[in-house]
């Protein structure tokens, strides 16, 4: 599609537009720096009258600091075990012919798409009176790496496709395994994937909320946003601390994405046109 | 040569299964196997405690009843609760709803997308500042909305008043409405998926054929009349998975509701997913939550297999060893 130069009237709209998206942002941000006093007068629109980082200090300490280190110690494990795993299934689904890859694809497919709810009993059974791993970390990690291989598996199967087949078959008539050709032929061709893989899963990971809620129950181990949903009953009037520390919760993500915007981006897409 | 024909295809078998093995355990138990669980719970009253999971026909004296055929609608009990719980009938609505308003999402990120598919380097920054809300959790967005929609303090409310759309003594209370609340978490909700759905069509409109659309332009086309009838056209697979997310989302829709409503005023916010978690974990009512689930289940069952039959003709075509010409998608 042609890109012509836009003129003024565009960037004007467009500016304007980009600041009314954000407006949302900006209240919590303006409130996040201001004092309890300066709200309980009514100012909550102004400028503030001193840019406070106590409030920031002050959810930090309020127990953020564990929540956060809570949150990495299920996203970082999960990411790994989902990456080698799916990466794995793909390469199989992708590039070895066996009565039933279809059906596992639909499997694997079908997975992604479910309303996830539907699964909440079931896994709070299984984690409190089958495997035992109910409140811990583990039982976190367990969940988050079945459910989204069906996603990982469907986003890796769907790269290595595009792969030549020719190279593998060489291999293979080489004498070659099939776990020495994804080691040392398809591995090393899939980084652009994996990168975009795991933007998009350690978001998601995260970000998750419902399954901490139901597989975790002590607060020594309640990752970021089940964290700040329960400080914000502590605070209920207190919204300098409320926006502080969702702004805090929203950190990590946002760094990722600053960082690695182009491998989100395309992993977003990827996984969606195949 | 012959004798290592034969063989390969057996050491291939194994080790595809091998290498599948540990993700289809995990898989199947976490998955798979939950889907099945869920529909024999709905047919028990388990209370998250017991070890035993019974169902409700067959729990205790009942096993002495009659008819084969009054022992099966005796484990549909959950269901024909159902059908008089009012708390059901307005989640259930609220469900709809989601399916029906979520879309907005979809449109404005089209809009968007093609408002902002220009290059350069104040358009790449623009881009990313509207694309910013998609990273976050929902519970930060839930958190930053209800503080932006709040009755009284509200900047929402202060920007209203500003521009004269609320008179001064009246209060912004789209979220302490019976009618209305569920509109706002909408509204909130749609802030991040429109950003996500402006990434799907921006990748669509980048893959655009720029001849067919210059070929318009020549042809004195107006710019209306080749967003609608050219562009948009066009974009029909960005559409489709655009789309499936929408829809997806709007069956899982849970996060934001708890952060901000928790289901109130007085239940009027609830979709299907948050009142099951209500009544499983806040109410104990295991089986009872369970046939909430099985309803969406079924809701989105048509979903998945609209979905699927769609892809079967890609995914077989894609993976299997198929003539360039024999691509016909039926």
């Amino acid at each position: 599609m042609p890109l012509e130069r836009r003129g003024l009237l565009y960037w004007i709209f467009a500016t304007l537009l980009v600041l009314i998206w954000l407006l949302p942002v900006f209240a919590s941000v303006l409130t996040s720096l201001k004092s309890l006093d300066e709200l309980n007068r009514g100012l909550y629109w102004t400028w503030p009258e001193q840019l406070l980082l106590s409030n920031y200090v002050e959810a930090w300490n309020a127990g953020f600091a564990g929540y956060f280190w809570n949150s990495v110690l299920v996203t970082i494990p999960s990411l790994v075990l989902i990456l080698a795993l799916s990466s794995l299934n793909g390469y199989v689904l992708a590039q070895i012919e066996f009565p039933g890859r279809t059906a596992l694809l639909f499997l694997f497919v079908a997975g992604m798409l479910l309303p996830f709810q539907i699964l909440l009993i079931p896994v709070f059974y299984l984690s409190s009176h089958v495997l035992h791993t109910y409140d811990t970390r583990l039982g976190l990690i367990l969940f988050h790496t079945a459910f989204q291989l069906g996603f990982g598996s469907f986003f890796m199967r769907n790269f290595i496709v595009t792969l030549p087949k020719t190279m593998i078959e060489a291999a293979r008539l080489d004498g070659c395994s099939e776990t020495r050709i994804y080691f040392r032929i398809v591995l090393p061709l899939m980084k652009p994937a994996l990168a975009a893989l795991s933007t998009l899963l350690f978001t998601w990971i995260w970000n998750d909320f419902l399954w901490a809620l139901v597989l975790i129950q002590s607060d020594e181990l309640k990752p970021v946003t089940f964290g700040l949903q329960n400080l914000k009953g502590q605070w209920v009037s207190s919204y300098q601390l409320q926006s502080a520390g969702a702004l805090l919760a929203a950190i990590p993500p946002v760094l990722v994405f600053i960082v690695l915007q182009k491998h989100f981006i395309k992993g977003l897409t990827m996984g969606a046109s195949k | 040569m012959k004798q290592r024909k034969q063989r390969r295809p057996v050491r291939q078998l194994r080790s595809a299964w091998l290498l599948l093995a540990p993700s289809l355990i995990l898989y199947s138990l976490y998955v798979v196997f939950p889907i099945l669980f869920t529909l024999y719970l709905s047919t028990t009253n388990w209370d998250g405690l017991s070890s035993q999971v019974v169902p409700m026909c067959l729990e205790g004296n009942s096993a002495d009843s009659t008819g084969l055929f009054q022992v099966f609608t005796r484990c549909l009990g959950n269901y024909s609760e159902l059908m008089t719980d009012p708390q059901f009938w307005t989640s259930l609505k609220n469900t709809v709803l989601w399916m029906i308003m979520y879309p907005i999402a979809a449109v404005v990120g089209l809009a968007f997308a093609l408002f902002f598919h220009v290059k350069g380097y104040l358009v790449s920054l623009y881009k990313s500042l509207i694309f910013a809300p998609m990273v976050l959790s929902l519970v930060v967005v839930g958190t930053i909305w209800s503080w932006f929609l709040q009755p009284h303090f509200g900047l929402a409310e202060f920007v209203l008043k500003r521009a004269g759309l609320l008179a001064a003594g009246e209060e912004f209370s789209l979220m302490s409405s019976f009618d209305y609340a569920s509109i706002g978490v909408i509204i909130a909700a749609c802030w991040p998926h429109a950003a996500y759905c402006m990434v799907l069509y921006l990748a669509g409109l980048s893959n655009l054929q720029a001849n067919v659309i210059e070929a318009a332009r020549i042809d004195g086309v107006n710019r209306w009349q080749l967003i609608w009838h050219v562009i948009i056209p066009m974009l029909r697979p960005a559409t489709i998975v655009v789309a499936l997310v929408t829809f997806i989302g709007s069956m899982r829709a849970f996060d934001i509701i708890m952060v901000m409503t928790a289901g109130g005023p007085a239940g009027s916010t609830h979709v299907l997913a948050s009142y099951m978690y209500e009544q499983t974990f806040q109410s104990f009512r295991y089986g009872y939550g369970a046939a909430v689930a099985v309803v969406l289940f079924v809701l989105s069952l048509g979903l998945i297999f609209a979905y699927l039959l769609h892809e079967s003709a890609a995914l077989r075509g894609a993976s299997g060893k198929r003539a360039p010409g024999g691509n016909d998608a039926t």
